[in-house]
Order: structure tokens, then C-alpha cells, then sequence
């Protein structure tokens, strides 16, 4: 009977082997989630992870590479020491330094833990043979020595130290923002150098080439988050939509491939961190709304013109005519004192984030070939001044014109 | 329709008996009705119509959706998803406006502008000669050179042949002249439609899409005595 209770004892071992793997690549898959990956590593309509997108810098074109496990052309024949190396150093399997498109200045804080779930993840996906796009950076970008001496100014692999004077929902929160889900990448202002500005962290970043405007995060009362309630936060990051605004451009990207997958406990934690971090931005009231009060014999073009074609689904009085549509009278894109989101929604119009709580989104009509700048410019002015309590500075016709 | 969640499926028999486990959300909502359906489409409306009548501005550019093959609009849409489909700069804003759409709402876009049926708008005014070198055309094609006619696979009366071709029918000249435009370029595919374009002239092009376009479907062909 001993041998029956040895094979019994073998298989009970692969099992819980196998179960602890599973667990592994589950919270792996989560994490890969979060950290978005997908969302660059992968080009529409082609494989998941088989890379090939191209994303903008001010330096020039890097196409993301394939991370499937194909060994050819793939990381099929990286060792995970390999992986840790490339998110926490910026490095690759060869030791060749890697643009910092790819986010490693926030991966670097991760966890040996957690990389190693993710790497288990991808260990699981299908491999794919597709080969890598060389980037096309403008010289002096294109040389090994500028990455260096970027990394030199920019860059120091560190992984996270929990702060041992915060609440363990804060220091989760902190890991969540600063490494994983890296909203800094896109919400801290960069230098000329494509550097984070460490110390406006989260204070507000135009995205290169594509233009959205990534808001002030920080929990400033005037042009931030200040005055968002949590079950704001919440429904804005978990579908997209809230009573301050719907979630445009990359965020709303964001929201789709990563946010809404965001467990309740992570959740919490990363609002209750934004919630807290330092307010950047005004600190004094700014001063009340000046514009003059309308004469409705004499309405300006942005009123009429707002009638028009906005009222019918925004309300006349700024207030949304059904459940999904936004409300513009409290809208930080609105009211931004960056309107760059607000004209590039006037131009382009979208459909909202399309979540699997919300598969079937709402939809804005682009009006940028319907409208003219001076006309577009009426009618983001008439929606920012009009029903504000404090001051929103003007947008001139010109700049419309640039964000076409 | 390979999705690329389907793809990123994990290749172990556990992950995956793991992952069908996984269920973040509790149930997948109801779809919404084809009368909501037109409150979501606000985007597509500008140009296609609230009922999928295209036209947009009187330009023309624009096509008529409504009575459209489902499963034929359906492709386009995953083709304009995808970027596959491009060329003059409203085909562009298509990529940009359904890039972020599951598969599954794209399909309920589609069976929205199948089901409408919006009335046609009047015909525009017939030039004789070119309609009748459009109706020859479309008829009977160009034997000689390999091209069959039109009819051959949309319809009889142009009306289409679901699920995959479109129906040509009242179509906007404006839209078919442009899409063989597309053809030549290669901002769209389809070998037929390329050698039609390499083949015939721009004014003989023009001519066919001013002939379809004064059609109307449920009728019978205009007779030329008609319209004389």
C-alpha cells in the first residue's frame, strides 16, 4: 500500500502545484490589466500583445514590440530574470536600454512579486510570430548615448517603499497610481526632455502628438478633484462616466482595457490616494464669474448656436436630457481651465467608454467639418461662461484652428 | 470573428477552466432596444440620418444605410474598426469613432440601419444620355473586357443580395462614384470592383452611379419612356 500512498501524495503535490500557478497567473492576468499593457502592446485588429502600434513622441515613432511567448520573434525565449530587468531597469534581453515610451520609470517601483505574476500571465497567452517594427526616432533621439544620458538625469531603478506612517488603504493606493496603473505617465507635465516634472506630480500633462488634455489629479479644490465626490471618482473610473464628466480620448481607452477592471478594495485605495496626495494649483478662490449676463431678446452666436445643435441632448440649461448623456453645468471638462478636451469633443465627437457593465455606449456627433472655429469657439465659451460661478478664461477662434 | 480576448485565451487547460471562472461583472446587461438604439447613434445621425437615410448635407457623400444587408454592414463596421476600410477623410473619422466598440455593439449598429427603412428622397434630375450609358453598364456590363453586369450580384432590381452584398439601388452617386475612387486606391478591397475601376473611364463610372442612383427599390426599374 505504500506505493498507492506515494503516488497518492505525488498527485496531490502536482495538484496544489498546478492550483498555486493558477493563482499565479490569475492575479498576474489582473495585474497585467492594471498595468495596461495590452492597451500599447497590441495593434487593432491583430493579436493581443503582439505589438506593432505605433506611439507618438516628440522625438519620433516607437513601435511597441511583441511580447507574446513566440520565441522567434517574442519573449518565448526570455528568462524572468530577463523580464524583471526590462520593467525594473528599462533594459533588454541583450542589455540594450529601452525607450522610455514604454513606462518603465513607473514599472521600476513594482514589486519582485508582482512581476513575476505578470510574467506567469504572459507566459499563458498565445504566442504569436510577428517581428518587431524598428522605431523611428529623429536623430540625436535615435542614439543608444541619448537614452543614456536621459537615464542618467531621469532615472533611477528603486522599487516601492511603503510610507510606514500611512494607513495600509494609502500605501496600496500610492503602489497602485505611482507604479502599476502609472497615471503620472500621462497626468504629470513632462519637460523638454519627455521627463516627469516630479515635483508637479499629477498636476495636469498635455499627451504628446494626440493632443487630450490629462487633467490636474490632485485633490485641488479649483482645477482638480477637490470637489469630486467618491461615488464620482468611483463611476468615473470604473465605467467611464460621472456627474463631472465623462472620461475622452486616451482616458476613456484607459477606463476600457484597465480601470474598469480595478477590484473594489484597489478601487478604494487609489481614490482614497488621490484624495490625499499634495494639492497642486491654486490655492486662493479664484475670483467669481464676470461674464456678462445674457440678454435672451439679443442671444450671442455660442447661445444660438448651442440651441441648436447641443440642447437637444445637453439641455438648455446644461443639464442632460437622459440618464446617460453628461452634464455640462459641473464638468471638469467643461470648465477646465485647459479647454483643449472640451473643443477636441466639439470636433470630434465619440462614443463614451464602452465597459462590460456598459457595452452599448452613447454617442456625440463630430461637428468639426459642420462648424467653423469662430462658431465652435461660441459655443465652448457659451458652455464654460455661462453657467459657472467662478471666472473660466476665454478661448480665441485661433485656437481651434490648431487643434484640427 | 477572431476577438482579442479569444486570442489572449491562456493555453493551459487549468488557466483556462480558471479564467471561464472569472466573472468581474455579474451579468452581461440587456441589449438595447432598436427605439434606444437611436438615442446612442447621435454620432453616426449627422451623416447617415437618424434612420440610417445618409445623404449628410446634401453632399452625397454619405451612404444610405438603412435597408442595407445587416451582416453587410456589419463587416464594414469591423473593417472600419480595424482601419482596413480608409480612404477620404470622413471614411477616417470611422476609424476613430468605432476603434474603442465591442464586436457585439457593432452588430446591433448594423441590425439598427437593416431593420430602418426611411423614405427615399427625390430623385435627382436625369441627364438622358449619361443614364442610358449608366443602364448599359449596369445591365449588361462589358462582356469583352470580363465585366459582368451589376445585376449579376446585386439583384436583379439592385436591391441587394444578403447577406453580403450591398444593394446599390437609390445609393448616393456621389458615395458609389467615390468608392471606386477607393478601389483604385487601394483604400478598399475587392478584386471585382478593381478591375471594374482599371477597366472602364471616370465619365462611364459616373455614368453607372447616376443610373443607380435614380433608381428606387419595391418598384420596377424606370422605364425610359417614363422619363422621357
Amino acid at each position: 500500500m505504500k506505493w498507492f500512498a506515494a503516488v497518492l501524495l505525488a498527485f496531490g503535490l502536482v495538484g496544489s502545484a498546478c492550483a498555486a500557478d493558477a493563482s499565479l497567473v490569475q492575479r498576474g492576468h489582473y495585474l497585467t490589466h492594471l498595468g495596461d499593457c495590452r492597451a500599447c502592446h497590441t495593434e487593432p485588429g491583430r493579436a493581443a500583445f503582439s505589438g506593432g502600434l505605433p506611439i507618438g513622441t516628440p522625438f519620433g515613432v516607437v513601435y511597441s514590440p511583441n511580447i507574446t511567448p513566440d520565441k522567434k520573434t517574442g519573449i518565448g525565449d526570455w528568462t524572468f530574470d530577463d523580464f524583471y530587468r526590462a520593467m525594473h531597469e528599462g533594459l533588454d534581453k541583450n542589455g540594450d536600454y529601452l525607450y522610455p515610451a514604454f513606462p518603465y520609470p513607473s514599472y521600476t517601483q513594482l514589486t519582485r512579486k508582482d512581476v513575476k505574476a505578470i510574467w506567469a500571465y504572459l507566459r499563458t497567452v498565445q504566442p504569436v510570430q510577428r517581428e518587431n517594427k524598428p522605431n523611428t526616432l529623429r536623430w540625436p533621439y535615435s542614439m543608444d548615448s541619448a537614452v543614456r544620458v536621459w537615464r542618467a538625469l531621469y532615472f533611477k531603478p528603486h522599487t516601492f517603499q511603503p510610507d510606514p506612517k500611512a494607513s495600509a488603504t494609502l500605501n496600496r493606493g500610492a503602489y497602485l497610481v505611482r507604479a502599476l496603473t502609472h497615471c503620472g505617465a500621462c497626468h504629470t507635465p513632462r519637460n523638454g526632455w519627455g521627463a516627469l516634472q516630479t515635483e508637479a506630480e499629477l498636476a495636469g500633462g498635455t499627451i504628446p502628438v494626440e493632443g487630450w488634455y490629462a487633467p490636474n489629479i490632485t485633490p485641488n479644490p479649483y482645477i482638480g478633484i477637490g470637489e469630486w465626490s467618491p461615488e464620482a471618482l468611483k463611476s468615473f473610473l470604473t465605467t467611464g462616466r460621472s456627474e463631472r464628466g465623462d472620461a475622452l480620448g486616451q482616458m476613456r481607452d484607459v477606463v476600457e482595457s484597465s480601470l474598469q477592471y480595478l477590484a473594489p478594495e484597489d478601487l478604494t485605495a487609489v481614490i482614497a490616494y488621490l484624495q490625499d496626495v499634495p494639492a497642486i494649483g491654486p490655492q486662493q478662490p479664484i475670483a467669481a464669474n464676470t461674464a456678462p449676463a445674457i440678454d435672451p431678446d439679443k442671444p450671442p452666436l455660442g447661445m444660438t448656436l448651442y440651441g441648436k445643435h447641443c440642447a437637444g441632448c445637453h439641455g438648455d440649461d446644461g443639464h442632460a436630457k437622459r440618464p446617460w448623456y453628461p452634464d455640462l453645468r459641473d464638468s471638469a471638462v467643461v470648465l477646465s481651465p485647459n479647454p483643449t478636451n472640451l473643443v477636441l469633443m466639439i470636433l470630434r465627437g465619440g462614443f463614451q467608454a464602452a465597459t462590460e457593465a456598459q457595452p452599448y455606449p452613447y454617442s456625440m456627433p463630430p461637428f468639426g467639418f459642420k462648424l467653423s472655429d469662430k462658431e465652435i469657439a461660441a459655443i465652448a465659451n457659451y458652455v464654460r461662461r455661462n453657467w459657472s460661478r467662478r471666472d473660466v478664461p476665454q478661448i480665441q477662434a485661433g485656437h481651434i484652428a490648431t487643434l484640427r | 470573428m477572431i476577438s482579442p480576448r479569444s486570442i489572449a485565451a491562456p493555453a493551459t487547460l487549468i488557466a483556462a477552466a480558471l479564467f471561464a471562472g472569472q466573472t468581474t461583472f455579474a451579468a452581461t446587461p440587456q441589449p438595447p432596444d432598436h427605439h434606444d438604439m437611436k438615442w446612442r447613434l447621435a454620432a453616426c445621425a449627422t451623416c447617415h440620418g437618424k434612420r440610417g437615410q445618409g445623404g449628410g448635407h446634401g453632399t452625397g457623400v454619405y451612404p444610405r444605410l438603412a435597408d442595407q444587408p445587416a451582416a453587410y454592414l456589419y463587416k464594414q463596421l469591423l473593417r472600419f474598426k480595424s482601419a482596413r476600410r480608409t480612404g477620404i477623410p470622413p471614411v477616417k473619422i470611422m476609424h476613430r469613432l468605432l476603434a474603442n466598440l465591442p464586436a457585439s455593439y457593432l452588430q446591433l449598429i448594423a441590425a439598427y440601419y437593416a431593420a430602418e427603412s426611411p423614405p427615399f428622397g427625390p430623385a435627382l434630375p436625369r441627364d438622358k444620355a449619361r443614364w442610358r450609358q449608366g443602364r448599359d453598364l449596369v445591365r449588361n456590363g462589358v462582356p469583352r473586357e470580363g465585366i459582368a453586369p451589376c445585376t449579376s450580384c446585386h439583384g436583379a432590381n439592385l436591391e441587394g443580395e444578403p447577406p453580403g452584398v450591398p444593394a446599390l439601388a437609390g445609393q448616393y452617386a456621389r458615395y458609389l462614384t467615390i468608392q471606386f475612387e477607393h478601389w483604385a486606391q487601394g483604400a478598399r478591397h475587392n478584386a471585382v470592383h478593381e478591375h471594374i475601376v482599371q477597366t472602364l473611364t471616370t465619365p462611364q463610372i459616373q455614368a453607372m452611379s447616376h443610373y443607380l442612383a435614380s433608381l428606387r427599390p419595391a418598384a420596377p426599374a424606370p422605364s425610359e419612356e417614363k422619363s422621357k
